[in-house]
């Protein structure tokens, strides 16, 4: 499940990358938690940082799945994990419409632009990306 | 075995206990809220015991938000008794601490 970066070297940390697809649908998104929470123990992440981790991930997915506009049967939900050095990038990302964007006064959005350090909106090419970005306190060992 | 499950108790005198065990999210809150809507008539009151709740997002916040908001409208009383940290949390989060009644305990939440 883990892809190494390919020009890294044995000496420095190599970021590490994992990536999820999931079926379109709202009960697959406990498997992105899952995910999440593994990832957030193995970087040492505190309890009360993982459980914010998880639900961070969720309303993610939820800007996604709870959409008018988005998500018909059989289509994809991609979900990276990526440790970058002192910070996790997870973005998600969908095939939807170029004018698809997040409602901002949605409580979804709310709470998730309270949970991470960084949260950008891209749509590009029939796919939309939501990447948010979490400082982290403890580096990885 | 579910990872969510609800139930409703019958306390007398128009007092409904509604116990919600697991995750209450995206995929579950439909659920509670075909179990809440037909209680909130006028003159009940509706407790809803989540202390055992272990995750709560904003689809199932909207479920409690919209329960105290159709309880207010329609002469009815909800509270919430879930003083763990994952549904206070939430709350916090998304600043609507004030929005809902909370109660420490269902007895507490039952006796006004």
């Amino acid at each position: 499940m883990y892809e190494d970066n390919p020009g890294g070297t044995e000496r420095l940390p190599k970021p590490r990358t994992v990536v999820l697809s999931i079926p379109a649908d709202r009960e697959q998104v406990v498997l992105v938690r899952s995910v999440a929470g593994h990832i957030a123990a193995r970087l040492g992440l505190s309890v009360a940082e993982l459980t914010d981790l998880r639900l961070a991930v969720d309303e993610a997915c939820g800007l996604f799945l709870l959409s008018p506009g988005f998500g018909s049967a059989g289509e994809l939900l991609e979900c990276r994990f990526e440790e970058l050095p002192g910070a996790l990038s997870v973005t998600v990302s969908a095939p939807a419409p170029a004018a698809a964007q997040p409602d901002v006064e949605d409580i979804g959005w709310i709470m998730l632009s309270a949970l991470v350090d960084e949260l950008t909106w891209k749509g590009e090419s029939g796919v939309a990306r939501l990447t948010l970005v979490k400082h982290l306190s403890v580096q990885d060992s | 075995m579910d990872r969510f499950a609800v139930s409703v108790a019958d306390s007398g005198d128009d007092r409904y206990v509604v116990t919600v065990r697991g995750e209450l999210d995206m995929a579950t809150a439909d659920r509670l809220w075909t179990q809440l809507e037909p209680l909130l008539e006028p003159q009940t009151l509706v407790v809803l015991d989540g202390t055992e709740v272990t995750f709560l997002d904003s689809s199932g916040l909207r479920v409690l938000l919209q329960a105290g908001n159709r309880a207010t409208s329609g002469g009815a009383t909800f509270r919430l008794v879930a003083p763990q940290q994952a549904v206070q949390r939430v709350l916090d989060l998304a600043g609507t601490k004030d929005h809902l009644q909370t109660r420490q305990t269902v007895d507490a939440a039952l006796a006004g």
